[in-house]
C-alpha cells in the first residue's frame, strides 16, 4: 500500500469496496438507483476528504457518508416508502426466487425507522459488532443494542404477518 | 447470536450477497469536482454575507445619522419594537413627531393610532447566517408588536432586525413596508423599492423569502400564501422572480432547524428556568450547556424534542444554579459526526434573578 499513489489507492479502494458499499446503500434505501447515486456521492466526499482520512477508517467514513447523505434527502423528501408496492408472487425459478426476496427483505427494512434500519443493517449485514455499530453511528452501545432488538421485534411481526399479502401486480 | 438475528442475518445476505450494482470511478470523480466548486463557492457566498451584513450597518448607521426623528412617509408605528419585558439590548428608538399628519399606506389592516400603545406578542423571523460554518437556517424571536396592526408590526420588527446579536436579517436595509392586505387565504404584502438592493446570494435568498413568509403568515394563518411585492411588482432577483403566493415549507423540510424560544436574548428570568425552543434533531436529540459569561460551564446535559427527523417542539428544566449572567446553548445532534459541518447551535444570554 506505501508504494501506491493517494489516486491509485483511492481506485482501488472503489473497485474493493464499491459493490459491497452499494449493498449496504440498497438495504438501508431499497431502491438501485438511489443507491449507486448514494455511494458515488459518498464516494466522492471520501475523496475529497482522503487525504484526512486513515486508510483503515475510509470504509466507516464512506458508509458514514452515505448514511449523512440519506438522512439528508430524508429531510428534503417526505418520509416515503422505499419499495412502493411490493408484492408476494409465485416462483417458478431460481432467479424469480432472489427477486422475491429481494422485494421481501427491502419490504420489511421499509418498516423500520431509518436509525434502526442503519442499526440492523450495519449489525447484521456488515457483521460489524454493537461497539463498532456505535462508534459509526455515533450511538451509545445500549442505544445499539436497543435499536437492534426494536429492529428484530417489528422485523419478526413483519415476518409473521408477511403471507397474508395477495399478489396484486407484476415485478418492476 | 440468537436463532431471530441469524435468520435475519441469513435474509440480508441472500437478499444482498448478489446484488450487483455498478460503481462508476468516472462519476464518482466527477461529483467530488463539482463538490469541490461547490464548497468554494459556499465559502465566497459566506464571505460576501458578512460584507453584504456590514455594508447594511453601516448604510443604518448613515441613515440613523441623516435623518433624526423624521419618519416614513407611510404613517405608521416605527419599526422599533422592544419586548414589553425591557430587556431589549437595542437602543431606544427617537419618538417620532409628525406621526399623526401621515397618510396610511395600510390597505387591509387598520392604521396604528397608538404606536405606544397595546402590544401583542408574535414570532419575527430572522436568519442565524451559520458564521461557525454551519448551515444558514431561519430563526425567530418572540417580539411584541402594535395589537391593531400586527402584522405590518411584525414585519417591520423583520425588516429592523433581531434582538439576539447572533442572528441577522437578509432584507436590504431601509426596506419599509407600503402595503398590507389578505384576501381568502393569500397575503399580499408590498415593499419599497429598497427591498430590490439585496444583495444575498441564491442560497440565502430563500432564508430572506423565508423570513417574511414565516412572519406574515405566524400572524394570519400558517397555511396562507405570501405573495411579495415590491412598489407594486413581483420581486425580481438576480436569481428568481417571486410573481406566485409563497407557503411555508412542510416541517420536514423547514429552513428553521434550531431556536430557542426562551428565554430570550437578554431576558431577566427567575428560577425555575424552563428552556424551551423549536427543534428538527435527528432521532429527537439535543445537547445543552450551560456557562458563565466568562465560559466555563456550570451544567451540561441532554434533552429530547417531541419528535425527531422534524421541526418539533422541546422543552427542558435548567437545574437550580445561583443568580448571576449565563449563556445558554443547545446543540442539535449531529449524525454526521461533524462530517457536514458543525451542526446548527443556538446561544442566549440571560440572566437569573
Amino acid at each position: 500500500m506505501a508504494t501506491l499513489t493517494p489516486e491509485d489507492a483511492f481506485t482501488a479502494f472503489v473497485r474493493e469496496y464499491g459493490p459491497a458499499l452499494a449493498r449496504t446503500a440498497w438495504l438501508l434505501t431499497g431502491d438501485r438507483a438511489l443507491a449507486q447515486d448514494l455511494v458515488q456521492d459518498a464516494l466522492a466526499r471520501t475523496l475529497l476528504a482522503w487525504d484526512r482520512i486513515a486508510p483503515e477508517a475510509a470504509l466507516s467514513y464512506t458508509r458514514r457518508a452515505i448514511a449523512t447523505a440519506n438522512i439528508d434527502r430524508w429531510r428534503r423528501r417526505r418520509r416515503e416508502s422505499p419499495v412502493g408496492l411490493a408484492f408476494e408472487r409465485a416462483t417458478v425459478d431460481a432467479f424469480e426466487d432472489r427477486v422475491a426476496d429481494r422485494d421481501r427483505v427491502a419490504r420489511m427494512l421499509a418498516l423500520l425507522p431509518p436509525a434502526q434500519r442503519r442499526v440492523v443493517v450495519l449489525r447484521y449485514w456488515a457483521d460489524l459488532s454493537e461497539q463498532q455499530v456505535a462508534d459509526e453511528l455515533g450511538m451509545s452501545v445500549p442505544a445499539v443494542r436497543s435499536a437492534a432488538h426494536r429492529g428484530l421485534t417489528t422485523l419478526r411481526g413483519a415476518a409473521a404477518s408477511a403471507p397474508t399479502h395477495r399478489p396484486e401486480g407484476n415485478a418492476r | 447470536m440468537t436463532d431471530p438475528e441469524k435468520l435475519l442475518r441469513d435474509d440480508l445476505h441472500r437478499a444482498a450477497d448478489t446484488l450487483d450494482i455498478p460503481i462508476s470511478l468516472d462519476a464518482v470523480l466527477a461529483t467530488s469536482e463539482r463538490l469541490a466548486r461547490t464548497e468554494r463557492r459556499r465559502r465566497w457566498a459566506r464571505r460576501a454575507l458578512l460584507l453584504a451584513v456590514l455594508g447594511a450597518l453601516l448604510a443604518v448607521g448613515v441613515w440613523w445619522t441623516r435623518t433624526p426623528g423624521t419618519v416614513p412617509d407611510t404613517g405608521v408605528p416605527l419599526p422599533w419594537q422592544t419586548p414589553q419585558g425591557g430587556t431589549s439590548a437595542s437602543a431606544a428608538p427617537p419618538t417620532p413627531t409628525g406621526a399623526a399628519t401621515a397618510t396610511p399606506a395600510t390597505t387591509g389592516t387598520p392604521t396604528a393610532s397608538t404606536p405606544a400603545g397595546r402590544t401583542v406578542g408574535t414570532f419575527v423571523y430572522y436568519v442565524a447566517a451559520g458564521s461557525d460554518g454551519s448551515t444558514p437556517r431561519l430563526v425567530r424571536e418572540y417580539r411584541q408588536v402594535a395589537a391593531d396592526t400586527p402584522a405590518r408590526g411584525a414585519v417591520e420588527a423583520m425588516l429592523a432586525g433581531p434582538v439576539d446579536p447572533d442572528y441577522t436579517t437578509l432584507w436590504a436595509s431601509g426596506t419599509r413596508v407600503l402595503g398590507l392586505s389578505r384576501s381568502g387565504t393569500t397575503i399580499t404584502v408590498d415593499l419599497s423599492a429598497e427591498a430590490r438592493g439585496t444583495t444575498v446570494g441564491s442560497g440565502y435568498e430563500s432564508l430572506m423569502v423565508a423570513q417574511l413568509v414565516h412572519t406574515l403568515t405566524e400572524v394570519f394563518e400558517d397555511t396562507d400564501g405570501v405573495l411579495i411585492r415590491v412598489e407594486g411588482s413581483p420581486l425580481e432577483t438576480g436569481h428568481d422572480r417571486y410573481d406566485t403566493p409563497l407557503t411555508r415549507a412542510s416541517a420536514e423540510a423547514s429552513p428553521l432547524l434550531l431556536v430557542i424560544d426562551s428565554p430570550a436574548h437578554g431576558a431577566v428570568v427567575d428560577a425555575p428556568v424552563t428552556v424551551s425552543g423549536l427543534a428538527a434533531a435527528f432521532e429527537a436529540s439535543l445537547h445543552w450547556t450551560l456557562s458563565r459569561t466568562d465560559g466555563t460551564t456550570v451544567a451540561q446535559g441532554n434533552a429530547s424534542s417531541e419528535e425527531g427527523m422534524t421541526l418539533a417542539p422541546f422543552s427542558f428544566a435548567l437545574p437550580q444554579v445561583p443568580a448571576g449572567e449565563y449563556v445558554l446553548t443547545v446543540t442539535l445532534d449531529d449524525p454526521s459526526d461533524g462530517q457536514a459541518g458543525p451542526p446548527p447551535s443556538d446561544t442566549k444570554t440571560f440572566t437569573l434573578r
